[in-house]
């Protein structure tokens, strides 16, 4: 069976949604290369999730890069998962992290993409006490901050969000007042803002 | 409990029932081995057991140690390009793989290891001897798996043998829990020849091609670097063709030796730390650099910030991931050496570069008369390392496979061995392995009987792989080995006296009598103390039929020169030590 096969073909026919296309750091973009760190987020495909996991791990780990953020899971295509990687590194050092993540037998591709090129999303879960309500405004803040309340339990209440890491954070210093029982995150997950792959890309994903 | 070999053979093979270790023998059979290098214990036990019924079709050397198998598999695929297969128990065995696993990683030798593993419900228990071999091997492998089921089998290895040998070469290893190999298994093999998006080839852009050749006709100081890739590549002719017709220097790794003739014309010498002084000093001052299968590490490029300053790069590598890992490329050729230079040929012009190419015969002059004429035709006390592998060189006429361990005697071996053979250099470079030599020259031997094997080891290295004297003497393997006796660990002892002020620390060697080891396991064995002694004591060697111990007593403090010291460009390099 040949999953990269596979994957195209729902590719063509649901482009818009996995795009991973965009700002692939082609091979002789040396004029333009950044040497200041910024953020990058991986977006990797593969062809199965625990068997290549700990390989594209030790491409972070063997170059002592620290991840801000690792997210996997399955795409809409069985059988092929997505990982996300965001972390902070020089354009030169993404490249190489990229080209090393492609190297893995297992790895369809590997994206390297620029903050500005992606949609970045996190999502965020806190368990509130019910016991200081009396300190302001739950519900206040709770619309303001774009959230919703899942479940209303007798001594606490649910509630998630979705947002940029630095929102979900901002939220829980809020609700902090309130006694935060319990707060857990996703890690980001991310889209590439162009719509289409490139023809190169949708060529390369082939896996030919 | 098995049927034997022969009444499986008359069963329509789709309907084969065998054992997991049967399908283990019955893939590597189709993977047309003839040769394993192994030793046995308790998870790979049922393999062992199969095995005893298919002695006539292939044959299994026993090591001494399973680092052992690991360089005698590597020294058999280096001369023969074929995948070199190990046979490892679980725990102890396989950690014991672990060192020859990083050295086929690093130098690109397609290796594939089998290991027994714990039963698939006792995995994860710390079970006797059991070791997580898939993780611990994750960063030197180019790929592992672990089987649970016979039925996998098959397909696991057919995998293995692709990925271990296509693309850039590397080891695999196959890790098959206990009950895999008690299990039984419907046997039908098939090649693989894809794995999922693996793509082995990648092919050059058309674009770049034009880039590359239009760069190479209107250079005025070109030069090549020539790797390993080419030999891998099976490019040698190809790449002959190429430098004839461009009119090319060419200076080579030192894995690339033996790529091209030591004593072609445009032949300048080999590159990086020990190298020699002309295509060192000179490689900053080339303007377009073509560099075909290698990798730019840093033993060959001294200080990156400094190194191939005036030159557009043309890089040749299947690799994708060594583009502009160590050294930016402005054009890069991806693909299978061959390929690309199939390609290039017919776009390049014909040409010479007559200025360019003096500046390294001058360059030849000056390191000849600073250092290789003291080197190779000594007039101290003591018998010099070089002087012992040029009186190799002619007496073999350049024709033997070398194989090397690791230090100075390595250095002094890929300076003065003059190669006319191809395929015909053996030697750690990636992982710097000591204790490779013994192994590897055996594995090597065994591959191809027609020319001699000669395997320059020092003290030092000798004696972590020593115990394989046994296989050599038994299997009657005529490896010459030179031992260069210089009673230090000397290359750390170079280091100490020229960059620690001289301060030895713990490089002094206490030896045993070589001899009476080489003996004591078989070997004929002989000293030399003095040069008068010198050539005669080789030629009793070469003249020798079976496996042979020369050990040789070299100057005790004798340094490697020229030398790039750490941290500094190549063109910095130095003819002798400063006083
Ligand atoms: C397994 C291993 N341990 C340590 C080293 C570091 N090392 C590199 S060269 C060398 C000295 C080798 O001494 P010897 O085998 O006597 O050879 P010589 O340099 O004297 O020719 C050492 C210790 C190594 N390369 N490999």
């Amino acid at each position: 069976m040949d999953f990269a096969q596979e994957f195209t073909t729902t590719l063509n026919g649901h482009q818009t949604a996995v795009a991973p296309a965009a700002a692939v750091l082609s091979e002789d973009s040396q004029s333009t290369v950044q040497m200041e760190p910024e953020s990058f987020t991986l977006s990797i495909f593969t062809e199965n999730r625990i068997g290549v996991l700990h390989r594209i791990i030790t491409v972070f780990t063997r170059r002592h890069l620290s991840v801000d953020s690792f997210t996997t899971s399955e795409t809409e295509v069985p059988g092929i998962f997505r990982f996300i990687v965001v972390l902070e590194t020089t354009q030169v050092m993404a490249e190489k992290v990229r080209k090393q993540l492609e190297k893995i037998i297992g790895v369809i591709r590997a994206f390297a993409l620029r903050e500005s090129d992606v949609v970045r999303q996190e999502l965020a879960l806190y368990k509130v006490s019910m016991e200081k309500l009396q300190n302001g405004s739950l519900e206040k803040i709770i619309r303001d901050n774009h959230a919703r309340v899942l479940t209303v339990e007798s001594d606490y209440i649910m509630i998630e969000k979705t947002g940029h890491p630095g929102d979900t954070i901002d939220l829980f210093h809020k609700l902090e007042a309130f006694g935060v029982l319990g707060f857990s995150r996703s890690g980001t997950i991310a889209i590439s803002k162009k719509p289409l792959l490139s023809p190169e890309d949708r060529l390369m994903i082939k896996g030919k | 409990m098995q049927s034997s070999p022969q009444a499986l053979s008359a069963i329509p093979p789709e309907k084969r029932i065998v054992s997991g270790s049967e399908a283990v023998i019955l893939s590597l059979l189709e993977e047309n081995v003839d040769t394993i290098f192994g030793y046995p214990g308790g998870a790979i036990m049922p393999v062992y057991d199969a095995l005893y019924d298919f002695q006539d079709q292939i044959r299994h050397i026993l090591m001494r140690h399973e680092q052992g198998a690991t360089h005698a598999a590597q020294g058999y695929s280096r001369v023969t390009r074929k995948v070199g297969v190990c046979l490892a128990t679980s725990g102890p065995g396989a950690t014991n793989l672990v060192t020859g696993i990083a050295d086929a990683m690093m130098d690109s030798t397609p290796m594939v290891c089998i290991t027994g593993q714990v039963a698939s419900h006792l995995l994860g228990t710390d079970a006797f001897q059991e070791t997580d071999v898939i993780s611990m091997t994750i960063g030197i492998t180019k790929w592992n798996y672990q089987v649970t089921r016979a039925e996998e089998i098959p397909l696991a290895i057919a995998k293995a043998f692709f990925i271990a040998n296509s693309g850039r070469p590397g080891p695999v290893i196959i890790d098959i829990c206990k009950d895999a190999l008690l299990g039984s298994t419907e046997f039908e093999y098939e090649h693989v020849t894809k794995v999922g998006a693996y793509t082995p080839l990648p092919v050059a852009s058309k674009q770049n091609l034009q880039e590359a050749a239009d760069l190479l006709n209107t250079a005025q100081r070109p030069y090549c670097l020539l790797g390993h890739g080419v030999m891998i590549a099976g490019a040698q002719d190809l790449f002959k063709e190429f430098i004839e017709k461009t009119g090319i220097p060419v200076g080579s790794t030192m894995q690339g030796l033996s790529a091209l003739p030591s004593d072609h014309p445009l032949h300048t010498g080999m590159l990086g730390m020990h190298g020699n002084y002309g295509p060192n000093i000179l490689s900053n001052k080339a303007d377009v650099v073509i560099a075909i299968g290698m990798r730019f590490d840093d033993r060959v490029t001294g200080d990156v910030k400094r190194y191939l300053t005036d030159a557009q790069v043309i890089h040749v590598e299947i690799d994708p991931a060594e583009i502009d890992k160590n050294i930016m490329a402005d054009v890069a050729l991806l693909g299978d050496a061959a390929d690309v230079l199939r390609e290039l040929i017919p776009m390049v012009e014909k040409r010479s570069h007559p200025e360019w190419r003096k500046l390294f015969h001058d360059a030849d002059k000056v390191e000849y008369e600073k250092v290789i004429q003291h080197d190779i035709h000594a007039q101290g006390e003591f018998v010099r390392m070089a002087e012992v592998v040029h009186q190799l060189s002619e007496k073999t006429k350049g024709e033997a496979t070398v194989v090397t361990d690791v230090g100075q005697h390595q250095m002094a071996t890929a300076r003065y061995y003059k190669f006319r053979e191809t395929d015909a250099w053996v030697s750690s470079g990636g992982l710097g392995t000591m204790g490779y030599a013994v192994p590897a020259a055996f594995g090597a031997a065994i591959a191809r009987q027609d020319r001699p094997v000669l395997c320059f080891v020092g003290d030092g290295a000798f004696q972590m792989t020593l115990q394989e004297l046994t296989v050599l003497a038994y299997e009657k393997t005529p490896v010459k080995i030179i031992l260069l006796n210089n009673g230090f660990l000397g290359m750390v002892r170079q280091w100490q006296e020229l960059f620690f002020e001289g301060r030895y620390s713990f490089v002094h060697m206490h030896n045993p009598d070589f001899v009476a080891v080489g003996k004591a396991f078989g070997l004929e064995a002989e000293r030399v103390d003095t040069r008068a002694q010198l050539s005669d004591a080789i030629d009793r060697m070469l003249a020798h039929e079976g496996p042979f111990l020369l050990e040789i007593k070299v100057e005790q403090e004798g340094n490697i020169f020229p030398m790039i010291p750490s941290g500094c460009s190549v063109d910095e390099v130095i003819l002798e030590p400063k006083h």
